[in-house]
């Protein structure tokens, strides 16, 4: 059987965050500029990374999937997971960045980043539970081109 | 993983030797870092010429790395190409790392200080 290049599916490890962007290349290189596709990328690695820590809690042998569609007005990746769901209203905002003033290194954390990079990416993310599934939504409209 | 390049005055570059730095790696990543400043190495200039891709787990290590030299020394980043700026301006963390367009400039600056 061949595989669907629209759809990808990826264990519950790290390491296959490295399988995300030459499958999307692959997929829609043909059809996007070099800078969506490397947004599209560094959002759903963020997703995925979250999606294992959170959802799976760290655990292997867990399933996530990866879909790509398009509409006439842009691309959409539609994440699916078995997990733990979300706590609500995670996805609904981005998070507020550090103010612009000087910032103590010290005070910084190492972690909690992730959700403002992947609004940073996209134009949409939208989240749903859907029975025991989790479906996140992470879409970029058509960018004209210069 | 990480290879130190240059070592003068003071200053040691250590050049990052892989395309990506992210939840993959970074654990990795900042173990070597953390063994080579309690070694001494605290006036740091990171070359990441050759990576092209940075994610939060990445930024991460790389914040407790700035966080383990404190003021013992500088943690400066050389060379980012412009995916890794992005990701570094996105999370305003441009604004916490000395930055450098490339490792004599980052360099010249440790030297002064």
């Amino acid at each position: 059987m061949i595989p669907d290049p629209r759809t990808i599916e990826l264990a519950s490890d790290y390491a296959e965050l490295r399988r995300i962007g030459p499958w999307l290349r692959e997929a829609v290189g043909h059809r996007l500029g070099q800078s969506v596709i490397e947004d599209l990328e560094l959002a759903a690695t963020e997703a995925v990374a979250n999606i294992i820590r959170h959802a799976y809690a760290g655990l292997p042998g867990r399933r996530i999937t990866i879909e790509i569609t398009f509409d006439g007005t842009g691309t959409e990746l539609v994440l699916r997971d078995q997990g733990e769901p979300a706590p609500r209203g995670l996805f609904d905002q981005a998070p507020a960045v550090q103010a612009d003033e000087p910032v103590d290194p010290a005070s910084l954390s190492e972690s909690g980043r992730g959700l403002a990079i992947i609004h940073g990416c996209v134009d949409e993310v939208r989240y749903a539970r859907r029975g025991a599934t989790n479906e996140l939504r992470l879409a970029v409209r058509d960018r004209a081109t210069p | 993983m990480l290879e130190p390049t240059v070592r003068t005055q003071g200053v040691t570059v250590y050049r990052f030797m892989e395309a990506r730095l992210d939840a993959a790696n970074a654990p990795t990543f900042k173990d070597r870092m953390a063994r080579a400043i309690d070694q001494g190495d605290v006036r740091i200039v990171l070359d990441m010429g050759g990576v092209d891709f940075v994610d939060s787990s990445g930024l991460g290590a790389l914040v407790g790395a700035l966080k383990r030299v404190g003021s013992r020394g500088d943690l400066a980043l050389a060379s980012l190409r412009p995916p890794v700026q992005k990701v570094f301006k996105l999370t305003r963390m441009d604004r916490v790392f000395q930055i450098f367009p490339d490792t004599d400039s980052a360099m010249g600056r440790l030297k002064e200080t």
